[in-house]
This record gives structure tokens, C-alpha cells and sequence, in this order.
């Protein structure tokens, strides 16, 4: 059997560790502590360590699923989680504050990392006012092109597509 | 360990300065500590004592500890092991211990690094007093 890795990174609270949860075939490992920093986030527990799962998409292929801490305290991690990964899924909050500036601060530290990102766009439901379109005219507006999904972490459909997603990417990478 | 729902989530500054003053009599005790750092589990500094300037930044040993004591917990669970106290890691220039403080209402923990030449088991023997009393301390002071 062929195992692979792929790592969830982005903001605190975008659902990185729900992702997993939703997706994973085994009882996920988790790193989590007392939050202390509500100002941050108003979650009680938050990861300090990985996640880890596994999803197995056919007899020969299973895919370990590492979730990484997001606060920025933590970005040392961040590389050495990503290490030898198929790719980097990034997590964005949609009703934060400034979720661009969360773009930029993970694709930045994200890409030194991997060049097979994937964006997912997390609580959409909960900012409906603000469009979605403000990450692709923000990408654009940098010339990167990444593949972008506006998801919902609980729905096992919705984070399997980003995982399919990148597959597919690196597939069709190495057919050119 | 659970939390407290009702229990502010960073302890109060009261707590800061009696653990300052038990760390201090710890390293009063025991030669060879270099520095000495609690930290929340989240990785956030509290406080830092150090014997001479010029020691690591505690901010960023806290979030590193922190991830450590994590991972260590997570493995300890999967192995079937309850109740990680401490690890001890050994250099070519020091040693480096990460202890839990078994607070029910702030969990935490305390990062020592030493010289290559401290006594273990001395080291151990005073760590797990200092922790014991940190949790008390934690303890009396959340009910107030």
C-alpha cells in the first residue's frame, strides 16, 4: 500500500482539527490545551501539537491527514509537519475580521513549504454579507492561482473534495 | 485533566509571583539550573527565572515545550500510559526537562534547563516538591 501525507495548516478556529475529525477513518490523535488566549479565539480547547489521521481512498492508497497548531507562536512547526507532504491545505475563517490577511500570512510561510496548496474557506454561513470573491481577486491581483473551495469542515464531502482536489492537481502536474 | 468551566482561564497575578518565589527556592536548592520557565499548555510564557542573562527567549521555549508535552502526552496515551509527570533530555552541553503542573484550574507547565553537571535525581526530587506546591498555590488562590 502507498502512503502519502497531507498536512492542514491556516488560522486558529478555521476548523483544521474538524477537517481531520470529519475526514479521518481512525480515531484521530489529538495535541489539544486549554485556550487561554480568548482574545484570539473563544474556543475552549485549542491544538498545540498535531493532529493526526487517515483516510484510505482505495486498496492501495492510504492518506495520513496532519493537522498543525495555527497560531503564529507555533509556526516553527509549520515546516517540519510539512515535510515531505503531497501538499498543503489551507484553512481560512471567512468571518473573522481580516480573513486576506490570513491568506497572506499562510500562503506566505505555507509556501516556502509546498508548492501544492489548496484553499478552503471555512464559516462562510456566518459572514454572508462578505463575498467570496475577495480571495480569488486577491490571488489574482498577486498572479498565484491556487484552487479555492468555500467548505464546511463537519461535512466529510466537503474536505474529501480538497483532498480529491489536490490529487488531481499533482496528477495532472506530472502529466506535463 | 478538566477544566473548571467557571474558572478564568489565565491565572491571576497572585499566582504569578507565589510560583516566581517557589521557583526561586528551587533553584536556591539545586546547582546547576540555568533557567527556569512556566508556561501555560498552550504555550504561552508566565513567568521566567533564569540564573545569568543571555538564556533562551521564553517565549519561544514556552510554545516549543508546550508542543513537546503535547506530543509526549498523545504518545503516553497511545501506548496506554496515564498521567505524564516529566521528561528529561539530555545534551552534550545540559540537560532540559519538561514537567506537567497538574493544576485542575490552569494547567501548566515548567521547562528547566540545566547544566550537564546537575544531580538528577536531586533535580527530580525538588521539581516534583516545586510542582506539587505550584498546584496548591493554583489551587487555593482560584477559589478565592
Amino acid at each position: 500500500m502507498q502512503r502519502y501525507k497531507i498536512v492542514f495548516g491556516g488560522a486558529m478556529g478555521a476548523g483544521k482539527s474538524q477537517a481531520i475529525a470529519s475526514l479521518s477513518d481512525i480515531q484521530v490523535l489529538a495535541t489539544e490545551a486549554l485556550n487561554t488566549d480568548e482574545q484570539a479565539h473563544s474556543k475552549l480547547l485549542t491544538t498545540v501539537g498535531i493532529d493526526y489521521g487517515e483516510i484510505t481512498l482505495d486498496a492501495d492508497t492510504c492518506i495520513g491527514l496532519y493537522g498543525t497548531p495555527g497560531q503564529d507562536r507555533f509556526s516553527f512547526i509549520w515546516p517540519i509537519i510539512g515535510e515531505g507532504a503531497l501538499g498543503i491545505i489551507i484553512l481560512l475563517d471567512h468571518s473573522v475580521a481580516n480573513p486576506l490577511a490570513d491568506l497572506e500570512m499562510y500562503l506566505h510561510d505555507f509556501s516556502k513549504t509546498s508548492t501544492n496548496l489548496i484553499i478552503g474557506i471555512t464559516h462562510v454561513d456566518l459572514k454572508p454579507e462578505r463575498p467570496i470573491s475577495i480571495y480569488r481577486d486577491w490571488l489574482m491581483s498577486r498572479q498565484l492561482l491556487y484552487p479555492l473551495f468555500s467548505i464546511d469542515a463537519r461535512v466529510r464531502d466537503d474536505v474529501l473534495l480538497l483532498v480529491e482536489t489536490m490529487i488531481a492537481k499533482l496528477e495532472a502536474d506530472d502529466a506535463h | 485533566m478538566p477544566v473548571q468551566a467557571t474558572t478564568k482561564r489565565v491565572p491571576p497575578q497572585a499566582f504569578i509571583q507565589q510560583a516566581e518565589a517557589s521557583i526561586q527556592q528551587m533553584m536556591g536548592n539545586v546547582p546547576g539550573i540555568q533557567q527556569v520557565i512556566l508556561a501555560s499548555t498552550d504555550g504561552f510564557e508566565l513567568c521566567s527565572v533564569q540564573r545569568d542573562s543571555g538564556q533562551v527567549q521564553g517565549s519561544k521555549l514556552a510554545a516549543v515545550s508546550s508542543s513537546i508535552l503535547a506530543l509526549v502526552q498523545a504518545f503516553l496515551g497511545e501506548i496506554q500510559f496515564t498521567g505524564c509527570q516529566s521528561m528529561t533530555l539530555e545534551a552534550e552541553n545540559g540537560k532540559a526537562i519538561i514537567a506537567a503542573v497538574n493544576s485542575t484550574n490552569h494547567p501548566m507547565l515548567l521547562v528547566i534547563t540545566t547544566s550537564k553537571s546537575v544531580l538528577l535525581g536531586h533535580l527530580l526530587h525538588s521539581l516534583k516538591a516545586c510542582t506539587q506546591e505550584l498546584a496548591l498555590h493554583d489551587q487555593r488562590l482560584s477559589s478565592i
